[in-house]
């Protein structure tokens, strides 16, 4: 009842306005822009990232020439950027792009792009940032005095006295609301999606379960902000104290938790530093080689030669210090992840950062696509070793000892050649989108759950308002 | 001006009993304490960081036997005002290892040093990037110049509204006079808050006893409070200015909330962005190909100075590896190996003095080029308070790019020439580079050490440590920077009052 009525007169009142005028037109302005440079950037980077593929193949291939080569080689391996970046960027410029590795361990994340340590840290243009600044102050800026306002005018106590149910009141007054900010929304994403459209580079039809998934938890957070507005709204009777607490409340939750979780989970977790585990390195290593003990002095000629009992112990000293090694260094980047993921839940306090990092899991980019990659390279390593000690079984020059001296480890390694095409190749794959909403399901329930709580929230605190 | 005080007073008081302040004044308080807290945690991780590198650096001079082994790593304390302005504190690493073998630059510029893992020589874990700095310059840019547009933006529109501003008139009040004592009342009133900030964190910090603070620690932060104060007094006037534009307090102060956003947000934002999407990273290849010309360069003199060497004629003796820059020897007598090595250091030291002078100086061809982008951004950002300020705070904190880069490798550089003046002194760069065996007792017999095999130091287990009490000190001098943005802060104001004197005397008063 009624609500039509209030849904169109919502829309009329403030759609002439100056403020959202100004900020639906910055938004669609923004999303245009941000296809035009998205496409660029991601061109840009689907370059460099295809030069150092081609970089590394020919590489590989010229160490095919002998299999002792290709143990010892060095691949580079780098994640493929992602074509979903225009929804986060999630400072993806700021973080490794890729490992090196060979048979016998893999380096930690390493940047593999131009890396400019002096830039200081921005905010970029992305679907998220736009929503995250622009259209969460817009919505707040138009629902802090949707009913502070109207009882201020005595409107509200005009529309009560009209039998008008107040449950109407308040769903059409979001409906109306909602309806309104979500125009520039659709205009901007409608007018990105042609430009992207019109691109031969993206394959824009495997983007659009991701841009409709993304599409979801818009909608959650519209009317979030939304929600927040009205409730704060119906607790106030003055615009002024209305809107001053929807300030506070972006403020503390946009700008302080999110800002500030980092900082916590520093506590929280700590990680070893690179000296004291390069101590604890050196350490082990004397322990194994004492055990281990071995002279070189009588190695002066052993080639063509079966590896004599000593070297047997220093290629048993020299397995197990690469396996300390990896054992530390890997935990080292699974603490730095855990230190992450603290400050994340932290973070998450905050519906807004839930946002922010729902959005960061499905564009697969910055810290959610780093992660995901690391765990596939991970598995990669473990394929290409497995290949590496199948094909050596085969050679029958070989001794079948592999360890990481390659100044001396090839001579009882097999001289003969090996086929490109069969080595294991490295392609990343973005998690699917089964996958990636599994992932983000969480987070839209928790978008979620926050709206109902608000909704709820906003209906008591009007039904028990003094209109008076 | 005779009203100019009771406008100023009424102003302040009225100001000080709203719950807007109370309010401003809480969240304020709040957050510092939270961020202060927690920085003041995290210096003491970094302090305990430090500490182990001190503990690293006395190992390392104790561990040298012989001058190949020789090194000094400069390590540069923590500094407690970076919990006051970050700047590059701990973005380019606070070590720089002082010997012959490395170029006297921090880690990710040091290309002569053999680096394993770029992330992991970084400290930091890298992943906590994606989240912001938070330390008090921030919290004032970012929290305190909102809750001032939210206290200063309803000055004027809301007497108007209340139709105060009419009644007043009916009074012999000068306008200018009127705006004045406006812009005074919610200044002072907003500077309770900063002084609060400012006395609060510097409290946190100077009374933890894990942190030493400088003498001129509370000069700093004083000038840097002062910085605050007159980067709010640009939000106040904004704020006013807007208020005397519009009718409404609620519509000055989401038009201020507006102004606000563009500049804290927006304008430096688009700005990084756009500077950084439009000028190209100078690429790394020029400069690795350099390097590996000069490589080769190094490579060409040992090839020249082995040419008529007997070792020549049988390479199995010998081993080159990459990162050596000398050659290693398998199966000889030590006595022949010292010999042979006092020839080829005598021969090639000064060709790798000479190739590293010509890499640091394409490494900072390359850092020039690099720090274009920041330059650029720097300098169109001039106009910007925010901007203005965080020079200002880390200028004087020592955290900005000229103390925490130039100035700190300038200074390693130096003490560099003064630590191989010294080598040189001690004929470090003779047989004591490999050995403390005087030649005229070396025998065909020495015995080799396998776990040194790959060194250049050639030592028996017995032998002494270097005597290096006389060994040249690093001590760092920190720099005082003055912030000259203090004067263009002030400039800004004054611009600003006359604009908003100018605006209110010929602004309507319904």
């Amino acid at each position: 009842m009624f609500i039509k009525e209030i849904i169109i007169k919502e829309i009329k009142e403030n759609i002439t306005t100056s403020k959202f005028l100004f900020l639906a037109g910055g938004v669609i302005v923004l999303f245009m822009l941000n296809a035009m440079v998205s496409l660029s950037d991601y061109q840009e980077r689907l370059e460099n990232y295809q030069s150092i593929r081609r970089a590394e193949q020919k590489a590989q291939k010229e160490q095919c020439e002998q299999f002792s080569n290709v143990v010892f080689h060095k691949l580079r391996v780098v994640k493929k950027p992602s074509a979903e970046s225009f929804i986060t960027h999630a400072k993806a410029d700021k973080l490794p792009n890729g490992v090196k590795m060979d048979f016998f361990e893999i380096s930690n994340p390493q940047y593999f792009k131009p890396l400019d340590i002096y830039s200081k840290s921005f905010i970029s243009l992305d679907w998220t940032n736009i929503l995250f600044y622009l259209i969460s102050f817009l919505c707040l800026s138009l629902s802090y005095n949707a009913l502070s306002g109207e009882k201020i005018n005595r409107t509200l106590q005009l529309v009560l006295s009209n039998q008008v149910p107040r449950a109407s009141v308040i769903t059409g007054k979001f409906t109306g609301l909602f309806t309104l900010i979500m125009i520039p929304i659709l205009i901007g994403m409608i007018i990105h999606i042609i430009i992207y459209q019109l691109s031969p580079e993206i394959a824009i039809e495997k983007t659009r379960p991701f841009i409709a998934l993304f599409f979801t938890g818009m909608l959650l957070f519209v009317a979030l902000n939304l929600l927040t507005g009205l409730l704060i709204s119906s607790l106030t009777k003055q615009p002024m104290v209305s809107l001053s607490l929807c300030l506070i409340v972006w403020l503390v939750f946009a700008v302080v938790i999110p800002g500030t979780g980092w900082l916590w989970s520093k506590q929280m977790v700590e990680i070893q530093s690179v000296h004291s585990i390069k101590v604890r390195i050196a350490r082990k290593s004397q322990e194994l080689l004492k055990m281990n003990q071995y002279s070189l002095k009588s190695k002066s000629s052993w080639k063509g030669k079966a590896p004599t009992e000593g070297l047997l112990k220093r290629i048993h000293y020299k397995q197990k210090e690469q396996e300390i090694m990896n054992r530390l260094w890997h935990r080292r980047i699974q603490k730095q992840f855990q230190q992450t993921d603290h400050a994340i839940e932290f973070a998450k306090i905050s519906p807004y950062a839930v946002f922010r990092f729902f959005g960061e899991t499905i564009s697969d980019n910055g810290y959610s696509g780093h992660k995901h990659f690391y765990h596939q390279i991970q598995n990669f390593h473990s394929t290409y070793k497995d290949f590496l000690r199948n094909r050596d079984q085969k050679y029958e020059d070989s001794y079948h000892k592999f360890w990481n001296e390659s100044w001396m480890a090839p001579h009882w390694m097999s001289s003969k050649p090996i086929n490109y095409e069969a080595l294991p190749k490295f392609t990343y794959e973005r998690p699917n989108f089964s996958e990636t909403l599994r992932k983000a399901k969480g987070n839209i329930l928790y978008l979620l759950l926050w709206c109902m709580v608000l909704f709820a929230g906003t209906f008591i605190a009007f039904v028990r308002y003094d209109v008076r | 001006m005779r009203h100019f005080k009771t406008i100023l007073t009424h102003e302040f008081q009225n100001q000080i009993k709203s719950f807007k302040f109370t309010l401003v004044l809480a969240i304020t308080l709040m957050v510092t304490v939270f961020c202060v807290y927690i920085q003041v945690q995290d210096f003491a991780d970094r302090k305990e960081q430090y500490n182990q590198q001190i503990e690293r650096k006395q190992d390392m001079l104790q561990r040298a036997r012989v001058f190949s082994e020789f090194g000094i790593p400069i390590v540069i304390k923590p500094n407690p005002l970076s919990i006051f302005a970050k700047g590059y504190e701990e973005k380019l690493g606070n070590e720089i290892t002082i010997s012959w073998r490395n170029l006297p630059e921090f880690s990710r510029f040091d290309f002569m040093r053999k680096s394993k893992d770029t992330v992991g020589s970084n400290e930091k874990n890298p992943y906590l990037n994606i989240f912001t700095e938070f330390d008090v310059t921030r919290i004032v840019i970012i929290i305190l110049s909102i809750l001032t547009v939210f206290v200063a933006a309803p000055a004027i529109s809301g007497e108007r509204e209340n139709k105060t501003l009419q009644l007043l008139y009916t009074n012999p009040v000068g306008r200018v006079e009127f705006f004045l004592a406006k812009y005074l009342g919610n200044l002072i009133t907003l500077s309770i808050p900063l002084v609060f900030v400012f006395v609060s964190a510097a409290a946190m910090v100077a009374l933890q006893p894990f942190i030493q603070v400088e003498p001129d620690f509370f000069l700093r932060v004083l000038l840097m409070m002062i910085g605050c104060l007159l980067f709010i007094s640009v939000f106040t006037l904004l704020a006013l200015i807007i208020s005397t534009a519009t009718s409404s307090s609620s519509r000055s102060l989401t038009y201020g909330l507006l102004v606000w956003m563009l500049l804290v947000f927006v304008y430096p934002n688009a700005l990084q962005y756009t500077v950084e999407k439009n000028m190209e990273i100078p690429s790394l290849s020029r400069l690795e190909k350099k390097k590996s010309e000069l490589y080769d360069a190094f490579a060409q003199a040992k090839d020249k100075f082995y040419q008529n060497h007997p070792l020549n004629k049988d390479r199995s003796y010998t081993i080159h590896k990459g990162g050596q820059f000398f050659t290693t020897f398998i199966g000889v007598t030590q006595k022949y190996v010292f010999k042979h090595k006092r020839k080829e250091l005598k021969a090639l030291l000064p060709e790798l003095f000479e190739m590293q002078n010509k890499l640091m100086r394409a490494v900072d061809r390359y850092r020039s080029k690099l720090t274009q982008r920041q330059k650029l951004v720097d300098q169109l950002s001039l106009p910007l308070p925010n901007h203005l300020l965080e020079q200002t705070g880390t200028k004087l904190a020592n955290t900005n790019r000229y103390a925490r880069d130039i100035d700190i490798r300038n200074q390693a550089r130096r003490f560099r020439g003064q630590v191989l003046d010294y080598i040189r002194s001690k004929d470090g760069f003779g047989y004591k580079f490999f050995t403390q065996t005087e030649p005229i007792h070396m025998t065909n017999d020495m015995e080799d050490y396998p776990d040194k095999y790959f060194q250049l130091s050639y030592y028996r287990k017995d032998y002494p440590r270097l005597d290096l009490q006389d060994r040249p000190k690093f001590t760092y001098k920190e720099p005082f920077q003055f912030p000259v943005e203090i004067f263009f802060l002030i400039g800004l104001n004054l611009l600003l009052i006359v604009l908003g004197s100018h605006l209110f005397s010929g602004s309507k008063v319904i």
